[in-house]
């Protein structure tokens, strides 16, 4: 049986914008989905009195409205805010509403630096190459005192990563030595000698390349004669660097 | 969820005035309802008297380019110069251009014209007619009809939305429920007469169903039209009467056309009095309408099936506001020349819509899966459809889905899917 929702029958004619990621939102389905997909970018700023606005003026949502309102003088926490929006409007059930709740009051409990970098690295799972690099850079720069080397380690290993995905090796490398020289990883270490083989030669593919990636990254034994398949390596590549991305580093 | 544009408001439409037109060929009768009044009014001609048939004919002075509608044109057309229009329903319906002076019309803005006049006489008795719901019943519709009879009556200034197309039987049927409880014991009976053609309608109720069920059985009979004395009709029709009611328990026995006007009834009107009630009137139908908007507004225990109603139920089941409910999309007995349905759907994990069909007595119960094929891969919850239901027929719905995708998170694509649901037999 397909599950389906009756959606509203109001769309917003003057969206409101998600500034993190400069999205414009039209209908209440569009909002609650944001806001389930998009919890590691939710920060406080959510909790605007705008937002309540918008709500009652252009999806006639008064009721959310004021309870939203109620909830901003109260100043309670974005956990309760965003779950009191998914649970009003009936958009998410009580599986989803707690799995949001805990992950957002996960995200309070960690450090600014922590919940920067956890959103970051969301930003990779969500294939935003570019975007996680520079949040990646800007978390090095202004945090740069209060680092410890294995969260800098981190942060230069995923940056690696992205630069893979991008297929910007020499960047690459330079990440993943960046990261070797700060926690004295292994595994950053492995990545950084695999991308200087990539910048140099194709035929690394076809031995060494392949050697590591079935070593370290888990990946089936092929036979990779034919040329052509280097493409798929590099597909495979790209997944496991995503991988990578979010496994508990910090 | 947009359903049935119909019934927009009820408390707002509770005080909303009716008026009931029926119009054929020849005449067109108009009664009205307004909020208080016992029961529905029927204009006369002539004041005093019931006079209710309006000949349905236009007549224009060449001179003047001035319009005259009914008895006035009729009088007019025999005295005058200028030019008459008749038969203006069958002229609209075959979709004709009519010359005008040098000029031409197309035949459904004549009948919006003829329209446009008519509603003058309730307006004239203080019926808010700008603000009244229309129901307008003919002898037998079908979708080209109604969307001759929409366009002409959207000339006259009567939106769509104000609008309701029936047929002379559900008009019977509404007519019928609305008389005293004595008068539909039994079986109820209408005879239709226009001096030619004989049309009967047996109305039947089962009422160990809940709603129960009305059923009308329509024959139509020819023979009376080769007869050519009064004699020899009255003999068939009392024949015929025997032939087709004996036997049969009958509470009340209808007639309603201008060939009974002629005075035949004789020995048949001893056949049609046999322990029943019988009623000679001209205006079952324009008041019938009327009746049928008026039972929307109460709670009725009724439910006929009829050729403009909706023989089947639709529904969908779907999560609203966060209650997983069976969403009724069409219901069974409803106007199909009134009811649409529209509505945005979002969908879960799968790419296709179930639609939960059941005809009116609960048999022919299945679901169809409306498959959504080649939409783009998208997460779940990222794509948003828009659903319009239309009938074809009261046995056939046209369902249209398209592709509205998500936002600026994931565009639509604009694909449409097509399908069609037929009435389980």
């Amino acid at each position: 049986m397909s599950q389906v929702m009756i959606c509203s029958p109001i769309t917003a004619t003057q969206p409101y914008r998600m500034k993190s990621t400069s999205t414009n939102i039209y209908t209440i389905e569009e909002l609650c989905f944001y806001l389930t997909t998009h919890l590691f970018l939710i920060e406080d700023d959510i909790k605007d009195a705008d937002l309540c606005k918008w709500l009652s003026v252009e999806l006639k949502e008064t009721y959310l409205s004021e309870q939203l309102l109620d909830l901003l003088r109260k100043k309670v926490s974005t956990a309760l805010f965003v779950k009191t929006i998914l649970k009003i409007s009936g958009y998410s059930d009580e599986k989803e509403l707690e799995y949001v709740e805990t992950q957002l009051r996960i995200l309070e409990e960690k450090s600014p630096i922590e919940r920067k970098k956890m959103r970051t690295d969301r930003l990779v799972k969500a294939r935003k190459y570019a975007a996680a690099i520079q949040g990646y850079e800007q978390l090095l720069q202004e945090q740069e005192v209060q680092l410890d080397s294995e969260l800098a380690g981190s942060i230069c290993h995923n940056m690696g990563c992205c630069y893979a995905n991008l297929f910007l090796f020499e960047n690459a490398k330079k990440a993943f030595m960046a990261a070797y020289n700060v926690s004295k990883s292994e595994f950053s270490k492995e990545l950084m000698m695999l991308s200087e083989k990539m910048i140099t030669q194709e035929r690394v593919w076809k031995s060494d390349g392949q050697r590591i990636l079935s070593t370290y990254l888990d990946l089936k034994r092929e036979d990779m004669s034919k040329s052509e398949k280097l493409k798929s390596v590099l597909d495979d590549l790209t997944i496991e660097c995503r991988g990578m991305c979010t496994r508990e580093i910090v | 969820m947009q359903q049935n544009t119909n019934e927009n408001n009820t408390i707002q439409i509770d005080e909303t005035p009716i008026i009931g037109i029926d119009i054929n060929n020849e005449n067109a009768v108009v009664s009205y309802y307004m909020s208080g009044m016992d029961e529905p009014e029927t204009i006369s001609t002539v004041a005093g008297e019931e006079k209710y048939l309006i000949p349905a004919m236009l007549y224009r002075e060449v001179q003047e380019k001035m319009w005259l509608f009914g008895h006035r044109a009729h009088k007019a057309a025999a005295e005058g110069m200028g030019l008459s229009y008749r038969n203006l329903l069958d002229q609209a319906y075959k979709n004709e251009v009519i010359p005008l002076a040098g000029n031409e019309m197309e035949s459904w803005e004549m009948l919006g014209i003829f329209f446009e006049r008519i509603l003058y006489l309730p307006k004239m008795r203080g019926v808010d007619v700008d603000h009244a719901q229309i129901v307008l019943t003919v002898q037998k519709l079908n979708m080209e009809r109604s969307e001759v009879l929409k366009k002409a009556m959207e000339k006259a200034g009567v939106s769509r939305k104000r609008l309701i197309l029936t047929d002379y039987m559900e008009c019977f049927y509404a007519f019928t429920f609305h008389q005293t409880e004595d008068r539909r014991l039994h079986d109820v009976v209408l005879y239709q007469y226009d001096g030619s053609k004989l049309r009967q309608g047996y109305l039947t109720k089962q009422m160990n169903t809940i709603p129960h069920m009305v059923n009308i059985d329509v024959k139509e009979f020819y023979e009376l039209a080769s007869l050519k004395t009064d004699e020899e009709i009255d003999l068939a029709f009392t024949r015929l009467l025997h032939y087709e009611l004996d036997g049969h328990n009958i509470s009340t026995i209808y007639l309603v056309g201008e060939g009974f006007e002629s005075g035949f009834l004789n020995k048949s009107l001893e056949v049609l009095c046999q322990n029943r009630k019988v009623y000679l009137g001209k205006n079952l139908f324009s008041t019938g309408a009327c009746y049928c908007e008026l039972l929307k507004r109460e709670d009725w225990k009724y439910v006929y099936i009829g050729d403009s109603s909706m023989k089947m139920n639709l529904a969908i089941e779907a999560k609203m506001r966060g209650k997983q409910e069976l969403i009724t999309l069409v219901n069974a007995g409803d106007n199909c020349y009134s009811t649409y349905c529209a509505c945005d759907i979002l969908l879960g994990e799968d790419n296709y819509i179930d639609i939960y069909q059941q005809n009116p007595d609960g048999s022919g119960e299945k679901i169809t899966s409306l498959e959504l094929t080649d939409l783009p891969k998208r997460p779940p919850r990222a794509t948003k459809v828009h659903m319009e239901l239309r009938p074809e027929s009261g046995s056939v719905v046209d369902v249209t889905v398209e592709d509205k995708g998500l936002g600026e998170m994931y565009p639509g694509t604009g694909k449409k899917w097509k399908y069609q649901l037929v009435c389980e037999e």
